[in-house]
Order: structure tokens, then C-alpha cells, then sequence
């Protein structure tokens, strides 16, 4: 672990993911994000958290996330210790839930639209969102 | 967090409903059930105000998309203002810009309304 890197552990509850983005916006504060790009962040966060309470199925039920900071960017992981999922396989069920004109699945879009960069791995050991937005 | 509750007033045929500063699965769920007793009492135009509103999920934003289609089977509509940034971006990607209509502040919708 990095010096300057934050850590924080949250529980899989409702609401949760709110303790996480007051984390982001402090962190975006303190490297000199500009406040839309802090919103989009914490935005991009509460999808990532909420699929991880969602749809993780998670033994510990809690989140790990580790916040990153440079001069350039402002970077967080998201790991949920859950059994993780195929993206090939998410991605066609969202295809088939917007034919039958279901309003649901647009969390990953989401995260990819408002982050600059965005890297998912998924296994059977949990799902580890790493995202990052440039100042 | 207690259960919200959400200020609705009604200006001519429109129900101004103010969002609460957090749009998830349990405020969307509260605006809707607002909606549905606006929509028996014979109110179809529905207006959001965003003013509060900081954050906003896609599984709120996902409920708030059902309450436009059973507004629409009515014939009314429903329309949103003062709307952060953010927020718009969000609805945006969400395809909700095609949706509802779109307004900076209550003064400007009401007026759009009106002439509808
Ligand atoms: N952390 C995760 N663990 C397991 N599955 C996930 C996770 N994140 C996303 N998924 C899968 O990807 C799908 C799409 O997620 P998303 O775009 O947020 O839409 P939604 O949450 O509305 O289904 C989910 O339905 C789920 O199958
Ligand atoms: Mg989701």
C-alpha cells in the first residue's frame, strides 16, 4: 500500500455508498478536481457500490475501496469479495432487459460515461472496479 | 435515514413535486406513490424540482422512467427543473432528455406548460 493512499471498508447497507462518495469529494477537494468532475465521480461511485451490495452476493458483506491521489487524478478501487460476473453475459442481458422496455441496467454505462478511465475484473473471488478521473 | 416525505403544490393544472437530495430506489419509490395519487385526483402534468437534489442513482432514475410512461397513458407528462450538471449529464445518457421535458427553473416550465 502506498503512503497517500486512503482506505476505507464500508458495510453492504442501505445508504452506505454515500460514506464513500464523502470520501471522493475530499480527496477531489484536495487534488483540485473541479466540482462537476467530483459530482461525476461520486455519481460513478454510488453505481459501483450499489451493484456490489446488489448483485455481489457477498459473504462479508462489506466493500473495500482504496482511494488514490496525484497531481494528475484521483483513482479508486472498488472490490466486493463477491462470487463476481461475466461482462459478455451482463452485457446481453441488459441488451435483452431494454428490448422488453425494462428501465433497469444502465449502472455500468454510467460509470463508463462519467469516468475517464475505467478497468473491471471480475472472478469467482469478487469484482474489482478500478476507476479514474483526470483533473 | 427516516422515511421521506415529499412536498408536493399544485400551480394551475401542473403538481410541483421537490425532490429530496438523494433520487434512490426509496425516494423514487415515494415520488411515484405521489405521482399515483396526483394521477387519481386527475393531475397529469407533473413538474420535479431539482432544486435539493445533489445525487442521484440509476435504480431511482429507473422508477422515476416508469412514472413518465404511466403519465403519459393519461396523456400528461412529465417535466423536470434546476437540474445540477451532473445530474443532467446522467439523465441524458439515460435517454430521459426524450423523455421529459427539460427546464432551468419553475418559472420556465409552468410557462411551457401552460402552452402546451
Ligand atoms: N459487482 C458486481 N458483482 C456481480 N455482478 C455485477 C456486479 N456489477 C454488475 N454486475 C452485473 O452486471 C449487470 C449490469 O449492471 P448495471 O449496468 O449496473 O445494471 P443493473 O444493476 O441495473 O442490473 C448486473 O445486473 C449484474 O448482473
Ligand atoms: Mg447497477
Amino acid at each position: 500500500m502506498k503512503t497517500d493512499d486512503v482506505d476505507l471498508s464500508i458495510p453492504m447497507l442501505p445508504d452506505m455508498e454515500l460514506t464513500a462518495t464523502t470520501v471522493a469529494e475530499s480527496l477531489g477537494a484536495f487534488i483540485g478536481l473541479e466540482a462537476t468532475k467530483i459530482d461525476e465521480v461520486k455519481m460513478a461511485l454510488i453505481e459501483a457500490c450499489i451493484n456490489a451490495f446488489e448483485h455481489s452476493r457477498s459473504h462479508e458483506r462489506r466493500i473495500d475501496l482504496s482511494f488514490k491521489i496525484s497531481d494528475k487524478a484521483l483513482t479508486i478501487t472498488i472490490s466486493d469479495g463477491g462470487d463476481g460476473f461475466n461482462m459478455d453475459d451482463a452485457l446481453r442481458r441488459i441488451e435483452e432487459k431494454r428490448d422488453k422496455g425494462e428501465k433497469r441496467g444502465w449502472g455500468l454505462t454510467l460509470i463508463a460515461e462519467l469516468m475517464d478511465e475505467v478497468d473491471i475484473a471480475s472472478s469467482p473471488s469478487g469484482t474489482l472496479v478500478k476507476m479514474s478521473k483526470y483533473r | 435515514m427516516s422515511t421521506e416525505s415529499i412536498p408536493v403544490t399544485v400551480n394551475g393544472k401542473v403538481a410541483i413535486v421537490t425532490a429530496p437530495g438523494y433520487v434512490n430506489e426509496k425516494s423514487a419509490e415515494a415520488i411515484s406513490e405521489e405521482c399515483s395519487g396526483l394521477i387519481n385526483d386527475g393531475v397529469s402534468l407533473v413538474l420535479i424540482d431539482m432544486r435539493d437534489c445533489r445525487m442521484v442513482n440509476s435504480v431511482g432514475v429507473a422508477i422515476i422512467i416508469e412514472i413518465i410512461e404511466v403519465l403519459d397513458e393519461q396523456g400528461g407528462s412529465l417535466s423536470f427543473c434546476r437540474l445540477s450538471e451532473t445530474i443532467a449529464k446522467t439523465f441524458q445518457i439515460m435517454g430521459l432528455k426524450e423523455l421529459a421535458g427539460m427546464y432551468s427553473d419553475q418559472e420556465e416550465a409552468l410557462a411551457a406548460l401552460a402552452a402546451a
